[in-house]
């Protein structure tokens, strides 16, 4: 709990997560109570790697991710947990550490491009400003910079001069993708990117993203409602449910041998776009109120194969024994050296998959 | 309507002269007619003013033929003129030309300014937005009850009590009593998403016009909507236009797809015969596109993103260029629709607007995701 910046020199330190959350609480003050949006939710994130959090409308995700970069607003509030980002203590930084550490650490990427962007400035002067609040740059230097920056996500530079409405929704988000490379994070927070685009400017994105992934080493804390996407994109995922991590896994694993009811129940909710016509169900009933949440395994209502503890006792995230399955699925994987902390493998908090599964020591 | 407009390709219809329609037509006589037809709908609209004004062509001869109880699914990227359809379709546009034949009645005709009270009791309309399509302030019964009395389908307040419940029930949202008292505020996503189907259900119509129902509602849930409309087809033979962007849900509810690239039909058939081999090659790239679990993120899509010219669009193919597969042809001739050889014979008919294919050829078999 020390206020004093470690030296950049301690910067790298090798083994370390970049960023490391633990047990996060975040309560949300309303008239009839405190309502818990986040509760106790761990996840690491190492170097270079993509760390998803997935989950509905209301799960917590944006929450627990706008908490570790410390932009919550009253009524939400942080009461409880842990989050460190290379050993800093990012819970007990002062409003000037902290405005030295957003974007130049952690750099957001916003859902909607079409809002994230000042309708009556050029592209080139939103990202230039960036620069320039953050770095000891003349504006020449600025400018010449965000013209860099552009190139990088594939705009002409030309297009500096541009203001927002005159490009095309995915260009917009290469241009906030830009702004947030601006001060060459290590890490990236992406909520929903790619939401509001077509399918082929999706890809276009992700496959950029990735490939500057590749180049600049940065990591990125992606969200994402699309499971899909999810599993494509990220190296390990974990799944909210009501404010809880029900599983965490890598994504190939996850995919392959998905544990938890609930993610299996969002794997069966997605249609086929091969093989026979099969009729799917998805999950019955719908996300709990918050405001009063079920008790146990919060998911239990709408679980089929709930036994009596489901609604007594919260299960824990245990880790599960070796993922053999894994094995032969990931055969495609790209990780194949995982830095410290993603080496978790497959934890699940559910007491039916803790029973059948069986678990191994941590 | 205009005199000068497109002359119609039509394809899809009974009036077609190519064999696939024909057998169309006989089966149209013995079976049931289609309840709704498009022929050769076109929509431009007047862009820039001024001395030279420019059209924008949204729309571009659209044809197609909805029977009793099928479900057809329109995909296409924003800007294809998806959404525009159906707003011809329920009125709430006029189309430049074409025509729309509702029970073999020709509705512009007939009903040139505005839809009539019946014809909008029989064609219903389901948004994307289930936030934004109640209204707050009112309760799930007040929904409900406004069409049953506009159109004259309950006379009493008893009985419009029970047909409140009733469609509450038809829809699942049990106990119907707790949920007439609701406010919108007070519901899921899905939930509203179910009281905006219960209200289009309230006058017994014929045709939904389903503008991305699902596209709002979590993961979890949408199924069970989608389900739900299923179950209106086969109970109430209820013909569905399914407009969407999420091409494996249209595969889903859709008895037939069609492919939509700026405002131009591209291609259409059975889903599944479709999804399977898909031919002109901007669904291989649509079909590319789709997020894969088991997929790589680096693997490359067949051609780049762009927006195809919608305003004083050069002559051809609008796909031509961005098409990988482009000929000399395509960027002087627009394709015309070719009917392509079907692999169950039974199977609604296949066509593609493509200059690589030829009348009654096979489609190209499981290119769409290589090693499927």
């Amino acid at each position: 709990m020390s206020s004093t910046p470690p030296p950049a020199a301690s910067r790298a330190r090798p083994g370390e997560p970049l960023l490391s959350v633990r047990d996060l609480c975040v309560e949300y003050v309303t008239p009839t109570g405190p309502v818990r949006a986040v509760d106790r939710v761990s996840f690491e994130i190492g170097r270079g790697q993509v760390f998803g959090l997935a989950g509905e409308s209301g799960s917590g995700k944006s929450t627990a991710a706008m908490a570790a970069m410390r932009l919550l607003q009253p009524p939400a509030v942080i009461t409880g947990g842990e989050v460190h980002y290379e050993g800093r203590d990012v819970l007990a930084m002062g409003e000037d550490e902290l405005r030295a550490f957003r974007w130049k650490e952690i750099a957001l990427v916003f859902q909607s491009a079409m809002n994230a962007l000042n309708p009556v400035l050029t592209v080139g002067a939103q990202i230039a400003d960036v620069i320039e609040r953050h770095e000891n740059v003349s504006s020449a230097q600025a400018l010449e910079r965000a013209a860099e920056l552009l190139a990088l996500v594939g705009i002409e530079s030309s297009r500096l001069r541009s203001y927002p409405h005159q490009l095309s929704g995915g260009m917009r988000q290469r241009v906030v993708i830009a702004i947030a490379l601006a001060l060459n994070p290590p890490l990236l927070f992406m909520d929903e990117p790619t939401t509001a685009l077509d399918v082929v400017v999706q890809k276009e994105i992700l496959q950029q993203i990735a490939e500057l992934k590749e180049r600049l080493g940065f990591s990125i804390l992606f969200i994402t409602h699309d499971l899909s996407l999810m599993l494509e994109f990220c190296d390990t995922v974990g799944i909210l449910y009501a404010g809880r991590l029900c599983e965490v896994a890598p994504a190939k694993e996850l995919f392959a041998n998905p544990q938890h009811p609930y993610t299996r129940g969002l794997m069966r909710s997605f249609p086929e776009l091969h093989g026979p016509k099969q009729r799917i169900e998805g999950i019955p009933g719908s996300p709990p109120d918050m405001r009063s949440p079920p008790s146990g395994c919060r998911f239990h209502p709408r679980c089929s194969v709930a036994i009596p503890v489901c609604d007594q006792e919260q299960p824990q995230l245990i880790t599960l024994a070796a993922p053999a399955l894994a094995r032969a699925v990931g055969a495609e994987t790209d990780t194949p050296d995982a830095p410290v902390g993603q080496q978790r493998g497959h934890r699940v908090a559910c007491h039916v998959a803790a029973q059948t599964a069986g678990s191994s020591d941590v | 309507m205009s005199s000068d407009e497109p002359t119609s390709t039509v394809q899809d219809t009974a009036v077609s002269s190519s064999p696939a329609a024909r057998g169309e037509t006989a089966r149209a006589v013995d079976g049931e007619p289609p309840i709704l037809r498009v022929e050769g709908l076109t929509k431009y609209f007047q862009v820039g003013g001024g001395l030279r004004p420019k059209q924008l062509r949204a729309l571009n001869d659209v044809s197609f033929t909805l029977r009793r109880g099928e479900v057809i699914s329109l995909v296409g990227e924003s800007g294809s003129g998806k959404s525009t359809v159906l707003k011809m379709l329920s009125r709430l546009e006029q189309p430049t030309s074409g025509r729309i034949l509702f029970k073999g009645r020709d509705l512009l005709a007939e009903e040139p300014r505005s839809a009539s009270l019946s014809y909008r009791g029989q064609v219903q309309m389901i948004f994307q937005d289930p936030f934004g399509s109640l209204n707050p302030v009112h309760t799930v019964a007040y929904h409900l009850e406004r069409p049953l009395v506009r159109h004259r389908k309950a006379t009493t307040p008893e009985e419009l009590r029970r047909k409140v419940l009733e469609l509450l029930h038809t829809v699942g949202l049990n106990p119907p009593e707790e949920f007439a008292a609701k406010h919108p505020h007070q519901m899921s996503g899905g939930q509203r998403q179910r009281v905006a189907i219960a209200r289009a259900l309230a006058v017994d119509p014929d045709v939904i016009l389903a503008d991305e129902p699902i596209s709002m509602l979590d993961v979890s849930i949408r199924m069970g909507v989608l389900n739900l409309m299923d179950e209106l087809k086969r109970s109430r033979g209820i013909g569905y236009l399914y407009v969407t962007h999420d091409i494996a849900s249209a595969r889903y509810i859709g008895d037939r797809t069609i492919v939509m690239y700026a405002g131009h039909m591209v291609e259409g058939g059975s889903s599944e015969e479709l999804l399977d081999s898909p031919a002109h090659p901007y669904t291989k790239l649509l079909l590319e596109a789709v997020p894969d679990p088991r997929g790589n993120i680096f693997r490359e899509l067949p051609a780049k993103s762009g927006a195809p010219q919608l305003v004083d669009p050069p002559p051809g193919c609008p796909f031509a260029p961005r098409c990988p597969e482009v000929m000399d042809v395509c960027r002087r001739e627009s394709p015309r629709p070719v009917q392509l050889r079907r692999r169950d014979p039974g199977a609604p008919e296949r066509f593609v607007r493509c200059h690589l294919y030829e009348e009654d050829q096979a489609p190209p078999v499981g290119e769409a995701l290589g090693e499927a």
